[in-house]
């Protein structure tokens, strides 16, 4: 059998279990003796067993198989929960996930799992357990095969069936597993099941036959069949659905029970964990997870979405040219018509940015494991918190933007919080508390990364600026703060495993810079730190001012734009030999796009100027003259042109007229 | 009473089933040699049941099945199939057929199919 085909869902299933498992692990080791969640980190494992085992991936399943047998000695209390048990269990999940990683990458290289599983025979044989595996041989068997009573067919549930059981279940739906006899003396029996399955096709579903759909239509049967059964109807209607067939000797319909005793468990387990306060970060997934089953998905290939969007933006331009043409030749009928296609192209547009969105879970989920092993490491106690994980943003946004929070988290627990003795000595309580909150505001998301460390010490920066030749006479404390985004600016006395290799905040604020959004640094001596970032929604959709510089038009992302002015040639001023301008009492300086991008500009004196602002940088943007602000599409300007540092990329506007987009952060 | 009717292209077929319905107290609301006869009594007559031989001239049982089950969704219909025709009475059942009887017909089986296509 040809198992390629399920292999993108092999990867994104064991993604699933694997960050599950994380996240029990977790739990597991706030609360050692919480039988509910060893038995969610027994399921994760046995259901990864059982997908690696199918698609062939031996290894994966070996380990798996190990850990289950670990597993099952807690849930029988032969062993204990330790901190070591769970530092070895960790482990395993770095190594399921480099395997996976692996599978992902379609590299054939083994993973060595000889270390890892020794030491989970260690902690076997640390317990007074007679002999592992053959428990592990019986919890193999029990919730798998269910005898058909009174039939010799064998009838198992493999993994996948239970999968589908489950889900059915929680729809509340009904499963039974029903035994058709048909006379001994039936002909054309193929056709007698068939009549059997079609009517009961009509209110339900087989998901499972034996024999195969396939045998029983080439009639490799006797005169007997199983199936399981999934419907909304009562185990009575399903019987005397199947009777309705002539020919039937005997039915049997029963309720399908899989894994009796770990379902009543998980079920009884939910309540529970959400009555946990402690666990802040996992409850709203759970809730989350439970609400999205409900909905039905589709698998699209992002590359699909973005050609999608692509023409979405298309026909955004289109759109505009026509309502241009509509308005020159004032044809009142089209333009009506193109009234109700603009709100349709615009239902569309908002309709394709949130089928990209992702919610932010995906980056955060990561971070307590994270925090763990930071606090491990670091020898402080440090407690994540996480909020308004379900916030959503674009799938690029969400791809670019693990790394920098990683850096910030990273900081806050080195740099930010305190040894535990400090801490107490400054009145604090031990464990240092970090924050990863998220939440939307306008077209903006915003991600804050807040700790309730020592903050910073504008003293310390001074020095360290004035070391490297920064003046910072005159400077405000906020501006002093704001040293720590520059290059290779590092304040810390030793340089750790875990931060301060000086390729810090500089490289987050690059970082957040290029995917549009902004950074910005709020800290009090003594009380913490807090890192806002802004981050647009979306990226290839933006607000734009259009600017003429001569002949040429441009855009400008308003996201840049602080403010625009209009001005006098005559106002602009030399300091060292540079332009700049004074608005209210700030001293700006002047680029001139004529110059800079080398276009003769108009003559005469009244101009404006764009200020812009890129990080912290502020740069006002000479120009002829302005042409609205309208919304545009970004498009690439593709590989020959890619070496123009200045523009971003171009659009097309309205009149058909191919404009380019200025690169804010490249000029100022 | 439930009235029958039956679809046969052979006369000694149609009279068997006949005699084992009539004795059974069914009614025969006609009979028809072809799937175009069978389509034109059912619309008059309406009946309560068909009973459609598979292989007719003209226009064959899977045929008729599908164009009665378009003038009367819920018409009820056995269809008379012989050894070997598994895939067709497939095709009979895809198309709407309740039930099948198989040939050489045995009574009680087709009283059984009757009885549970009718309740």
């Amino acid at each position: 059998m040809d198992m390629s085909q399920y292999l993108d869902m092999f990867i994104e299933e064991s993604d699933e279990n694997l960050q599950n498992l994380n996240e029990w692990i977790l739990e597991l080791e706030k609360n050692p003796d919480d039988k509910e969640t060893i038995n969610s980190i027994f399921r994760a494992a046995h259901t990864l067993k059982g997908m690696s085992a199918s698609m062939g991936f031996n290894d994966i399943a070996e380990l798996t198989h190990k850990m289950e047998d670990i597993l099952d000695e807690f849930r029988n209390d032969k062993l204990k929960v330790n901190s070591e048990v769970i530092t070895v269990l960790f482990k395993c999940l770095d190594t399921l996930e480099k395997m996976v990683d692996g599978v992902r990458d379609g590299s054939s290289e083994k993973t060595d799992i000889s270390g890892i599983t020794k030491m989970l025979d260690d902690i076997a044989a640390s317990g007074n357990s007679s002999n592992g595996d053959e428990a592990a041989a019986t919890i193999e068997e029990a919730p798998l095969k269910e005898k058909a009573p009174s039939n010799s067919i064998n009838f198992e549930l493999n993994v996948y069936d239970e999968d589908i059981i489950k889900q059915a279940k929680e729809k509340n739906y009904n499963v039974f597993k029903a035994e058709v006899n048909l006379y001994n003396d039936c002909k054309l029996k193929s056709a007698r099941a068939f009549l059997v399955y079609k009517n009961l096709e009509e209110s339900g579903e087989i998901v499972k036959s034996i024999p195969s759909i396939e045998d029983i239509e080439q009639e490799k049967f006797d005169y007997s069949f199983v199936f399981v059964y999934v419907t909304n109807k009562t185990a009575e209607e399903v019987k005397k659905l199947i009777e309705s067939v002539s020919e039937i000797e005997s039915v049997n319909v029963s309720e399908v029970e899989i894994n009796n005793t770990e379902e009543a468990q998980s079920k009884e387990a939910k309540p529970k964990e959400e009555s946990n306060n402690k666990n802040v970060k996992s409850q709203p997934k759970k809730d989350d997870r439970t609400s999205k089953k409900a909905h039905q998905f589709v698998r699209v290939d992002l590359e699909k979405m973005d050609k999608f969007m692509n023409l979405v933006g298309e026909l955004v331009i289109h759109r505009t040219r026509l309502e241009q043409l509509s308005s020159n030749y004032k044809l009142t009928d089209l333009h009506e018509t193109l009234e109700q296609v603009g709100r349709i192209t615009s239902d569309l547009q908002d309709l394709v940015m949130k089928i990209r969105m992702l919610p932010v879970e995906k980056v955060f989920n990561r971070f307590p494991r994270m925090i763990r092993d930071l606090s491990n490491e670091l020898g402080k106690e440090i407690e994540l918190v996480i909020k308004g994980e379900d916030t959503e943003l674009d799938r690029t946004v969400i791809d670019e933007i693990g790394e920098p929070l990683l850096h910030l988290i990273r900081n806050s627990a080195d740099h930010g919080i305190e040894p535990a003795e400090e801490r107490i000595k400054a009145g604090k309580k031990a464990a240092g508390t970090i924050k990863l909150i998220a939440y939307q505001e306008g077209n903006k998301a915003i991600i804050k990364v807040e700790d309730d460390g020592r903050g910073l010490n504008v003293e310390k920066i001074k020095q360290k600026a004035e070391k490297s030749g920064i003046d910072t006479s005159g400077m405000s404390e906020q501006d002093i703060k704001n040293l720590i985004f520059m290059q290779g600016f590092s304040t810390s006395e030793k340089v750790t495993d875990i931060s301060g290799r000086g390729v810090g905040m500089d490289v987050v604020k690059t970082k957040i810079s290029a995917i549009g959004g902004t950074i910005e640094l709020l800290s009090e001596e003594g009380k913490g730190t807090s890192v806002i970032i802004r981050l647009p929604l979306t990226l290839s959709i933006i607000q734009a001012l259009l600017v003429k510089v001569g002949d040429e038009t441009f855009a400008i992302s308003l996201g840049f734009i602080d403010r625009v002015i209009s001005i006098n040639t005559d106002e602009i001023k030399l300091t060292n030999n540079k332009e700049v301008i004074i608005y209210r009492d700030n001293v700006i300086p002047l680029i001139r796009l004529s110059d800079k991008l080398n276009i003769k500009g108009e003559d005469g004196k009244d101009k404006f100027v764009v200020i812009a602002k890129s990080g912290e940088k502020t740069a006002g943007l000479l120009v002829d003259s302005l042409s609205g602000q309208q919304e545009i599409v970004i498009k690439n300007i593709g590989k020959t042109l890619s070496g123009l540092k200045e523009y971003v990329g171009a659009t097309i506007l309205g009149n058909g007229l191919v404009t380019l987009i200025l690169d804010v952060a490249a000029i100022v | 009473m439930a009235k029958v009717l039956i679809v046969d292209d052979a006369a000694f077929m149609r009279m068997m089933l006949k005699d084992i319905l009539v004795k059974n107290g069914y009614e025969i609301a006609g009979e028809a040699t072809n799937g175009i006869k069978a389509i034109e009594i059912y619309k008059v007559e309406k009946p309560d049941l068909v009973t459609m031989d598979i292989t007719m001239p003209d226009m064959d049982g899977i045929q008729a099945v599908k164009e009665i089950k378009a003038i009367d969704p819920n018409a009820r219909i056995i269809m008379c199939s012989a050894m070997g025709q598994q895939s067709m009475v497939m095709d009979s059942i895809k198309s709407g057929a309740r039930d099948f009887i198989v040939k050489p017909f045995q009574p009680e089986r087709v009283l059984e199919a009757v009885k549970k296509a009718l309740s």
